[in-house]
């Protein structure tokens, strides 16, 4: 029975989307079953996909077609996990999260030094004017970047008693890296309100141009 | 030759047909031999050892493949370092399989004669490791030129592995999502009809979209029609889960305007601050805040007010003021990254992940024998 | 001691109800998507540094877009992908798609590229292509380094790799010209760490603007060539190509949803501060 669902993808998108947005109003039974089919299809997809991309190319066809036949020792260790239940065997659970655990620590090793070297190194500024960098530039980029990065360390500076000198020293300049914190937390909620307002027009941008549009033409025109 | 080499190469060649299902079963039965043994075997000191050991060996692979000097050569002629290397990890192996049979104090029962086999069992897996890695290649293939040492070419069977392994998770999810719907549904709990459409939407995504997957479109369909399977994987796929996600995301911006509104109070020197940083940058990342301060001249002997144009301002305050901060941020956040890490991956670590279950025999947990509560 | 509610002038415009910000938000959007007001954008250093690593790219190797996300940022990423996939074709180049986090934004990211494909008339298989979603994050850029096909295998639609005409040549990290990461998780870290940390390859990324405040830091460091920031990003791209399409339209609404709340940030201070001078 096959059939074109465009039409029907468009009304289904239209009233889910409404049916989420009607909890601004107040919550309600429709916000709820949306929350919940929400749920059930994030799921379904999820095992389905896990499936075809994943399984299937790489576990089940290598035994299947090219008689692998040790992958059969995959799912015994991935089904280790499932002792978790069992109070008695969940020492068989810690076994395989112990091997995930350690791998994923041993690969932050291996990230730490390609991740932080870079930026180690080009924290050490250029303080002097040059040839190709006048001195307002100097004052204006650098020498900011090198006491604003040096007071925001100072502020997560805690193995240091406050009472003794370079404690003392610290903690003024643990203040001083507060404020400029204060200035990054400013910049970081701006970029936020603007991501968030960009979902929110997304939405809307769909109901009026493909849902509303699709029948008035007129508006479709006006959002092009 | 080595005697064992051809049995075993013959034993994990490619099979087809009946060799195939006899060998999956053997492999199964072996798979759950070993676990029995393992249970029955090793007691608490036991089984933390082995999961600490586990622990280490995972996180070693890819330290080592990354920390070792690159090198051309496999391990016999090898470099002295590897040499060192295999050594240590025979040892090691010896050490721990040694450690876990001495802890269990059984040496008069029967289980604890019996666990002395795991130390011949220890030696020869270590033997056998030693003997495939003296038969791998004098050269490490298909590098050409590539930094490796010899343990390059294990990385990428070693990812698929761990790939597929995690991949037999997922059911996790699934199990407490269904236990916690299914009860609601069986109970007749209050909301019922909004776990049996929870449980509606996962059948019926999870069937279309493997049907989706199999089934091919005819060449012979009119433009926009599908199959059936294909139609009602595109409705219940683009039509109902994606825009609940859009839609549910983008109930953010009411939130955040609300709370804006409501929250964002200057009660201090330091909140004007930040709220000072926040206008200059929401009005620089805008198109209006770029036209409000077009007029500043890029040009000519006023040219550095164009300093202030909102766009350049507000690029600034993020390349210059915000950069920094954040950079002295992930200096903190790596720092101790990188402590939790070390003791993650030695076990050091006490939690959830390493408490002892008290076992059924009343043999204490070692919190208990350390004398903790 | 019965408390009276606040009744002044003051007090009554720090608690405006919740519903009237709603409604005002919505019509905001309404207007301003039905008849914008548009305002001229010049890109942005982080934005011309995309534009540029892509130019630069050559023409004989690939580009990876690693386009992690789904329906949750599409607002951001899907216009971000759009722009990206615009200017590689246009620069005739190659590209492939691939998906770490999401199952679900591999359907999405393949729409945009069958969409943009149809107006370069570029083909399937020839000129970019869909490596699909893979399990395993940081274990599959490890695996892209140092074998792309045995860590790809098939593509999306269950095709081998061996069987995909522009994935002759690519073998592993030193075939990829540069790598684009499109997401709203911290993915670029991880593609720093395992893949440009370790071959060299340029990266640039897309991202959420909610998370661009901590990447400055990776562009200071040249980790990063460009980072495309939210929408603000895909616009700055897509003026850049001559091309101004839908993240040109939200930015013309995101100027007056700015402004509206700005003002309702100084109309709650200014309920706050003066309705506590009137109670001294």
């Amino acid at each position: 029975m096959a059939f074109n669902p465009h039409i029907v993808v468009i009304w289904a998108t239209a009233l889910a989307t409404l049916g989420v947005y009607s909890v601004l109003y107040r919550e309600n039974p429709v916000s709820r079953l949306c929350e919940h089919i929400f749920v059930g299809l994030s799921l379904g997809y999820l095992l389905a996909i896990t499936w075809t991309e994943n399984l299937l190319p790489k576990w089940w066809s290598p035994i299947v077609t090219d008689g692998q036949w040790y992958w059969i020792f995959a799912p015994v260790v991935g089904f280790l996990f499932y002792f978790i239940y069992s109070r008695r065997l969940s020492w068989l659970a810690r076994l395989a999260m112990g091997l995930f655990i350690g791998t994923a620590a041993g690969q932050s090793f291996r990230g730490l030094y390609p991740l932080l070297w870079p930026q180690v190194t080009s924290s050490f500024k250029p303080l002097r004017a040059t040839p190709s960098v006048a001195w307002p530039n100097v004052i204006l980029h650098n020498w900011l970047f090198v006491i604003v990065l040096l007071t925001v360390l100072s502020y997560f500076f805690f193995s240091v008693r406050p009472e003794t000198k370079p404690g003392r020293v610290l903690s003024r300049s643990g203040s001083l890296g507060r404020w400029f914190l204060m200035i990054a937390f400013g910049a970081m909620f701006g970029n936020t309100v603007m991501a968030r307002l960009s979902l929110f027009i997304g939405r809307v941008q769909f109901l009026l141009h493909d849902w509303i549009g699709h029948y008035w033409h007129w508006l479709a025109q006006k959002m092009m | 030759m080595w005697p064992l080499s051809l049995p075993l190469a013959a034993l994990f060649a490619p099979a087809h047909g009946r060799a195939l299902v006899w060998r999956i079963v053997g492999g199964l039965a072996a798979s759950i031999l070993l676990l029995v043994l393992a249970n029955t075997v090793l007691k608490t000191r036991g089984r933390r050892a082995l999961i600490v050991l586990v622990t280490f060996l995972g996180g070693l692979f890819f330290t080592l493949e990354y920390f070792l000097p690159v090198s051309d050569r496999w391990l016999w002629p090898a470099h002295p370092g590897s040499l060192v290397l295999w050594l240590g990890v025979l040892v090691g192996a010896a050490l721990a399989v040694a450690g876990m049979v001495f802890s269990t104090k059984l040496w008069d029962s029967l289980r604890g004669k019996a666990s002395l086999a795991l130390v011949p069992i220890g030696i020869a897996v270590a033997i056998v490791a030693y003997h495939f890695a003296r038969r791998l290649p004098a050269r490490i293939p298909n590098t050409e030129g590539a930094p490796a040492n010899f343990l390059t070419p294990w990385i990428e069977p070693a990812v698929i592995v761990l790939m597929v392994v995690g991949s037999f998770t997922v059911g996790l999810g699934v199990h407490s999502l269904v236990q916690l719907h299914g009860r609601t549904l069986l109970r007749r709990r209050a909301g019922w009809f909004n776990s049996l459409a929870f449980f509606v939407a996962m059948i019926a995504m999870f069937a279309f979209a493997l049907l989706d997957f199999y089934t091919e479109t005819p060449p012979k369909m009119p433009a926009g029609v599908l199959p059936f399977s294909k139609a009602m994987n595109e409705v219940l796929f683009t039509g109902i889960y994606q825009p609940l996600i859009s839609a549910t995301f983008s109930l953010l911006a009411f939130y955040i305007a609300s709370a804006a509104y409501r929250a964002f109070r200057i009660r201090s020197a330091e909140a004007a601050l930040m709220m000072v940083a926040a206008f200059l940058v929401m009005l620089g990342q805008v198109p209006l805040g770029s036209w409000l301060t077009h007029g500043l001249p890029q040009s000519g002997p006023f040219a550095f007010l164009s300093f202030f144009r909102l766009e350049r301002f507000g690029e600034w305050i993020m390349a210059w003021w915000n950069a920094p901060a954040q950079r002295g941020i992930l200096f903190g956040v790596a720092v101790g990254a990188l402590a939790m890490s070390l003791r993650v991956w030695l076990s050091l670590e006490r939690g959830t992940f390493f408490s002892q279950q008290p076992e059924a025999s009343g043999e204490p947990s070692s919190a208990e024998s350390a004398g903790q509560p | 001691m019965s408390e009276t509610p606040s009744t002044g002038f003051w007090q009554r415009l720090e608690q405006i109800p919740r519903a009237y910000i709603y409604l005002l938000l919505a019509v905001v959007v309404i207007w301003q998507l039905v008849f914008p007001i548009r305002f001229e954008m010049s890109p942005s250093p982080s934005s011309k540094g995309v534009y540029d690593a892509i130019r630069a790219a050559p023409a004989d190797k690939l580009i990876i877009l690693s386009a992690d996300w789904d329906a949750s940022t599409e607002a951001e990423t899907g216009p971000q992908t759009t722009a990206i996939m615009r200017a590689i074709l246009s620069g005739k180049k190659k590209f492939a798609i691939l998906n770490l986090v999401s199952p679900a934004g591999v359907k999405l990211a393949d729409a945009r590229a069958v969409a943009v494909a149809k107006e370069y008339n570029a083909t399937r298989g020839l000129d970019w292509c869909n490596w699909g979603y893979k399990v395993g994050t940081s274990n599959v850029i490890i695996g892209l380094t140092k074998n792309i096909p045995g860590t790809v295998k098939s593509d999306s639609a269950g095709t081998p790799v061996g069987k995909i005409p522009m994935m002759a040549q690519v073998h592993d990290a030193r075939d990829i010209g540069l790598v684009i990461e499109i997401s709203g998780s911290a993915m670029t870290e991880y593609w720093i760490q395992f893949f440009q940390g370790v071959s060299g390859t340029p990266l640039a990324n897309a991202i959420t603007a909610v998370m661009a405040p901590g990447y400055y830091s990776y562009l200071d460091s040249k980790q990063l060539q460009g980072m495309l920031v939210g929408a603000k990003g895909a616009a700055e791209l897509e003026n850049l190509e001559g091309r101004p399409d839908r993240a040109m339209r939200i930015m013309d609404v995101q100027s007056w949803a700015h402004l509206l709340i700005l003002l309702l940030v100084v109309v709650g201070n200014l309920g706050y501060l003066l309705s506590r001078r009137g109670n001294r």
